[in-house]
């Protein structure tokens, strides 16, 4: 027999032993970041207004533009934002309308409330209108995948989500209209009404989680539709690698899969650390230039079925540590969702620019999430309804750093501006106190 | 441990010293239709597939001078990829093909110098049901995989032929250039390196092959970034075919991996690496 199958077969074996599927980001480097000092505090900013928007919504900026020229800002103004700290806690799958349906009569009146007129057929033709959702269990998790969603948006009607969700769940799929009511959750309704709350914040891509938090991190899908199959390339030029190369920290905390698994990185990559050393460093003063914050999938992470005032204890614990953190005035926590996980919400999303010069084609963003910026710099009790999706953060935190862009969809992105104020008018100490967390809404 | 310089000497005894050898043709080849299994692993996770098709791995000599090897192979493929979820089925065709011309510089010697050309080409156009073949930025990436991908080589080929009545062995140093189509998430590259390759042939019954390759490709300047991006790649390919009578059997595998360092001018650089690309597929064949 002159098959040589023994040493061939233990050939083959032998690279699926070592986790094939695993890659290497080269953040090594990132072991050794520093954080720059922090320039000298000054609150006498006025940001000129906005000159360029209507040259990003023509899409003519690239790669590489930075947010001077893009947001049409004298050169340099940017980087004199105060903020020197960004903290992005992208929760997981809720839209604006399920968790803030509520909030015009419930504390924020200048947000749109979720019309009553606004409903969505079942499977059997009966019409469903929102209604106040009975648990913060949600038992269901709907498909939320590109396919699901498109389904959802049903060509701009928005008329899909319950029967998608009976679709893809075992039950009538009703649950997806449902909304919350202050009680259920006050101190996401507290933190909603007292800040600065978005209320056209998109999803930017209609889709699941990895390709939304895709955008986020490189500016575009990165080569990947649907959540669980394939990663973008690790040579992907992305927000981590560019605050690196420009001498700006950054760290990823959780205890469980950071960016909700969309890199498939492991435990004890560089950058990654436990959530407990995000409380320390805010309380020690010692915050990267940006720090990213995952809950725990399905506990603390707000994916059904966890229970969303688990979240939201979780949620509040960050929040109390930021504005005890010596860092407080030179910090923001963007508090938002990766992308709307089947939940219903009335406003049909925009398209953005094609993110050029990767060859991803989506431009249609996906329903709308809440984002609420907590700072000492964000606006007390404001609602912006400007237009933007997750590449308005990315957006940010090149603007404040000085960063280019990474493809067209960021570079042609507004930067949240309008959820600040940056003058010495803003009061030095946070609203208070923050109520607890709701109790109660998950019974057995 | 000879030093460097002895090689040559050594190589060239050897050759003097090998046994003069009748001319007689050596002609071998193992072709049929296919059946062909595979499993593998890439970016977008594991892959398995079922090939139907037509291969042809031959070795023929002319004069025991000239010599002629080739090694192709067209299929059908059916499959999926899979990694969390969901599933995503695949279908489309493949092919591939390699011919190589040899010289033996001592033709009447069993063991001779060998100096060869070798050009290679593979074409697959594979996507998923529902997407166009050339739609392969609508989905997830199939890179390494899926969408209408091509790519061409050429090698020139130093070693030495081991040529007897029933049996070949060829072992070669061999430079190589390649060009690879750009892929949904990958751009279309030119790699320059270089590969050890052997290939034994028992006539008419058995064919085992090896080859073990690393290229380089040119830098890629991306301005508006600030970036240069150097890609480095290795393979490890190899195939066994036995014949018994009109039906034959193979085991095959390949696995590669590149490399991507992407360079700031501020001179911080990320040294990236890519998941395993790799397939493994057992073969199995009749002549009709």
């Amino acid at each position: 027999m002159n098959l040589p199958l023994v040493p061939l077969a233990l050939a083959a074996v032998a690279p699926f032993t070592c986790s094939p599927l695993s890659a290497d980001w080269g953040f090594g480097a990132s072991a050794g970041m520093k954080t720059p000092p922090d320039p000298p505090l000054a609150c006498s900013l006025t940001m000129p207004p906005d000159s360029a928007a209507s040259q990003r919504a023509a899409c003519a900026f690239g790669q590489g533009d930075h947010a001077d020229a893009t947001l049409g800002l004298p050169p340099g103004l940017a980087a004199q934002i105060p903020i020197r700290h960004v903290i992005v806690m992208m929760k997981e799958n809720r839209s604006f309308d399920h968790l803030f349906g509520r909030l015009h009569d419930e504390g924020q009146p200048a947000t749109e409330a979720e019309p009553s007129t606004y409903v969505n057929p079942d499977l059997d033709g009966t019409l469903v209108a929102p209604f106040h959702e009975p648990t913060t269990c949600v038992p269901i998790d709907p498909g939320h995948q590109g396919a699901s969603v498109e389904a959802c948006l049903a060509g701009g009607a928005m008329t899909g989500f319950v029967q998608n969700a009976a679709r893809t769940t075992a039950s009538d799929g009703h649950a997806v209209m449902g909304n919350y009511e202050q009680t259920d959750l006050p101190f996401y309704f507290w933190l909603a009404s007292n800040y600065a709350l978005a209320d056209r914040h998109f999803a930017p891509m209609a889709s699941g989680t990895y390709a939304n938090r895709n955008f986020f991190l490189f500016g575009t899908n990165a080569g990947v539709y649907d959540t669980g199959i394939s990663y973008p390339d690790p040579s992907t030029p992305s927000i981590l690698q560019l605050l690196v190369a420009h001498g700006y920290s950054w760290a990823a905390y959780s205890d469980s899969q950071p960016f909700s698994g969309t890199l498939g990185w492991a435990p004890g990559a560089p950058g990654l650390h436990p959530f407990h050393e995000l409380l320390d460093a805010l309380d020690q003063g010692t915050l990267p230039n940006v720090a990213f914050v995952d809950g725990v999938e399905n506990v603390t992470d707000d994916h059904p079925p966890a229970d969303l005032q688990a979240g939201e204890a979780w949620s509040r614990s960050i929040y109390e540590h930021a504005v005890g953190s010596p860092e407080w005035s030179r910090l923001v926590l963007f508090w938002t969702y990766d992308e709307a996980g089947g939940f219903a919400d009335h406003v049909p999303p925009p398209t953005g620019c094609r993110a050029v010069p990767s060859s991803s084609p989506f431009t249609q963003m996906g329903p709308r999430v809440p984002l609420v910026a907590i700072s000492r710099w964000a606006k007390p009790h404001y609602v912006s309804h400007v237009v933007h999706d997750h590449t308005a953060l990315t957006r940010f935190i090149e603007a404040i750093f000085d960063l280019p862009a990474l493809t067209a969809r960021d570079a042609n992105s507004d930067a949240l501006f309008d959820l600040f104020d940056f003058s010495c008018a803003q009061p030095a100490t946070p609203p208070g106190p923050a109520p607890d967390a709701g109790t109660g809404g998950c019974p057995g | 441990m000879l030093p460097a310089r002895a090689a040559p000497a050594l190589l060239a005894a050897t050759l003097l010293a090998s046994p003069a050898l009748a001319a007689s043709d050596f002609s071998t080849a193992i072709e049929g239709i296919e059946l062909r299994p595979e499993v593998g692993t890439g970016i977008y996770g594991y892959e398995a597939t079922g090939n139907v098709g037509a291969t042809s791995i031959g070795l023929r000599d002319f004069d025991r001078r000239r010599i002629l090897l080739w090694d192709g192979r067209a299929d059908l493929t059916l499959g999926a990829v899979a990694n969390e979820h969901p599933f995503a089925m695949l279908y489309g065709a493949q092919a591939t093909g390699e011919a190589e011309g040899g010289l033996r510089l001592s033709p009447q010697r069993a063991l001779s110098a060998y100096a060869s050309v070798g050009l290679g080409a593979s074409l697959s156009a594979v996507t998923q049901s529902g997407v166009p073949f050339d739609g392969g930025a609508t989905v997830n990436s199939l890179d390494g995989l899926g969408g209408v991908l091509g790519s061409a080589d050429v090698r020139l080929g130093f070693g030495g032929s081991y040529l007897k009545e029933r049996r070949s062995l060829l072992f070669e140093l061999q430079p190589l250039a390649e060009i690879d189509s750009a892929e949904a998430n990958q751009p279309a590259l030119g790699l320059f390196g270089g590969a050890l390759h052997a290939r034994y042939d028992v006539l008419d019954r058995f064919v085992a092959l090896g080859d073990l390759s690393y290229a380089l490709a040119p830098p890629r300047g991306d301005a508006a970034l600030g970036i240069e991006s150097s890609t480095s790649r290795w393979i490890l390919s190899g195939e066994a075919l036995q014949r018994w009578g009109r039906f034959f059997l193979g085991l095959g595998l390949s696995v590669s991996r590149a490399e991507t360092v992407v360079a700031y001018s501020g001179g911080t650089s990320f040294p990236t690496v890519a998941p395993i690309l790799s397939r493994l597929y057992l073969l199995v064949g009749f002549w009709p």
